[in-house]
């Protein structure tokens, strides 16, 4: 930004919180129990207050400034694309999310499945963005187990009649979906304060998991409840993404079925596991 | 002059009730002015971009707002083609670039822009630890933000249109209507009882987002231009002479 005026220590503390922002997200930064309450003062970071609408000039290197924060933040591969290539795909929801039912269907409210968008709308609301961000994230190694907070998910394993989890899986999912997370929201951030206000992060896998593990039930679903988050969004069938055919539109190799709500446990072939996070820009 | 837009001036001259319209939107334009907006405008509807992303974006991350009252998602929403059947039934509005008073830039962004964070703490503190609640009490009390101007140039536009004759004549609400509701801890009884405890001043809040208006694609076709604002721009990020733009609200008043 070519604002005058900026003090000596303003440019020095936005520069601290860019590098902050691109840095490689590790386990330990997304570890231990769901923080409630917003950061403190303190911990946000701070964005100097640019100008909007952002001239269509500037367009081609914002994008790849996007696509070079993903991949300091971790990502195996970014890209930037037309939003209008995002393939979508009725089935990615009707047949992808229910045939057979995710584990995690309805249990959480931003589920594809609780708030039920017409195709048509969801068509729009794609077309009505001109880039997509998108890019490639393997699931991180972790040695030991993670301290995510307390885990009480077991109900989701025994409830059809099966084995309780193994709680080490969990923790590496849980850490592998915020990390996901965090790459989107951060990405989504830089391009809000850069001045794409419209700027949206789709989806990461399901809340119940990143979120609520240690509460068990969202109590957004409850009668009246409310979700307490702002860090959170519905996953992309919704809108009905069909993460497989991006994948193997961008050259990602084949995605897994289940997307990114399914483990690698849970998929037939685990090595080649991976997700995609997708970040629209205005 | 194009044979169309003489048309129109004859059917002006000739339709006493066109002309009182445009005597009325002109005197709505200098409302907004006189109200403390840099730039008010009579715009034609046609201007006005409307794009379902600026009603999902709420969710995209999810807004504070979702869930909180009966007037916001999801237990109100307007179908999306109602949405645009309802302002292509307008044919004007007048929109009004209003420039936030710098006296306390806290009202303008940061974490207590708008006041909303009082609102927020209330709503959410249930699952805040106490030494999170004190906290974030104590940031509202140094930082004050408060409510900005823009909420009454549109109503003042909004009554006044109305005492007009212009029946359908809607401004927006800023912030969750659950501001009203402060007596009652900040909870929705509508969501409880399906009854209002406010009924003449609630309405569907963020009205931009319900009836999808497009802030950038609007500000695009005006030629205006505005500053970021949020959480991650606090007032000591600006720097002490700002240059053009200045942070501003829009007003948008749906007439007829
Ligand atoms: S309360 Fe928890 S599980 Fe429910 S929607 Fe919010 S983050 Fe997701």
């Amino acid at each position: 930004m070519e604002e005058r005026g900026f003090t000596k220590e303003q440019l020095r503390n936005f520069e601290k919180w860019r590098r902050q922002v691109s840095k490689k997200i590790e386990v330990a930064d997304v570890a231990g129990p769901t923080r409630m309450a917003p950061r403190r003062e303190e911990e946000i970071p701070r964005y100097p207050p640019a100008v909007w609408p952002v001239p269509e000039e500037d367009r081609s290197a914002n994008l790849e400034k996007y696509c070079r924060l993903a991949l300091s933040m971790g990502a195996a591969a970014a890209k930037a694309i037309a939003a209008t290539d995002i393939p979508q795909d009725l089935r990615a929801m009707y047949i992808g999310c229910l045939s057979p039912s995710c584990r995690w269907l309805n249990t959480n409210f931003h589920c594809p499945l609780v708030r039920r968008y017409p195709f048509e709308d969801m068509q729009e609301f794609v077309s009505d963005y001109k880039n997509a961000i998108v890019f490639k994230v393997l699931p991180p190694k972790i040695d030991a187990v993670p301290d995510v907070g307390a885990v009480n998910l077991d109900m989701y394993y025994t409830m059809g009649g099966g084995e309780p989890p193994d709680k080490a899986m969990l923790a590496r999912n849980i850490i592998r979906l915020r990390i996901l997370n965090e790459m989107e929201r951060r990405l989504r951030q830089v391009a809000y304060y850069d001045g794409y206000l419209m700027a949206a992060p789709i989806g990461s896998g399901p809340c119940i998991v990143t979120k609520c593990a240690s509460k068990r039930t969202c109590q957004a679903l409850k009668p009246r409840g409310v979700c307490w988050s702002v860090e959170v969004q519905p996953n992309g069938q919704l809108v009905y993404i069909d993460y497989h055919a991006l994948g193997r539109r961008l050259d990602w190799g084949e995605l897994q079925p289940g997307g990114n709500c399914a483990f690698p446990e849970d998929v037939p072939d685990p090595s080649r596991y991976y997700n995609i996070g997708v970040v629209l820009i205005d | 002059m194009s044979k169309t837009k003489s048309q129109a001036k004859e059917n002006r001259a000739s339709n006493p009730r066109e002309e009182k319209l445009m005597a009325d939107l002109e005197k709505y334009r200098q409302m907004a002015l006189a109200m403390g907006a840099d730039d008010a405008r009579i715009v034609p509807v046609s201007q006005i971009v409307q794009k379902l992303r600026a009603r999902m974006v709420d969710q995209f991350p999810r807004a504070y707002s979702i869930g909180v009252a009966y007037f916001a998602e999801p237990s109100f929403e307007i179908p999306w083609k109602y949405a645009k059947a309802i302002l292509a039934a307008y044919r004007y509005a007048i929109m009004a670039h209003v420039p936030y008073p710098m006296d306390n830039p806290n009202n303008f962004t940061g974490p207590t822009a708008a006041g909303e964070l009082g609102q927020a703490i209330e709503i959410y503190k249930d699952n805040w630890t106490d030494e999170d609640i004190r906290y974030w009490r104590e940031v509202v009390e140094k930082r004050q933000g408060r409510r900005h101007a823009q909420a009454s140039v549109s109503n003042t536009i909004e009554r006044e249109a109305r005492k007009d004759g212009h029946q359908f004549a809607v401004g927006g609400l800023s912030g969750m209507c659950i501001q009203f509701c402060e007596q009652f801890g900040n909870t929705c009884i509508a969501l409880k009882t399906g009854i209002c405890r406010n009924p003449g001043k609630s309405r569907p809040f963020g009205t931009a987002a319900t009836l999808g208006y497009d802030h950038p694609g609007t500000y695009t076709n005006l030629g205006w231009r505005n500053r970021v604002q949020g959480w991650s721009i606090f007032p000591e990020d600006y720097p002490e002479k700002l240059e053009n733009p200045s942070p501003a609200r829009t007003a948008t008043v749906l007439i007829e």
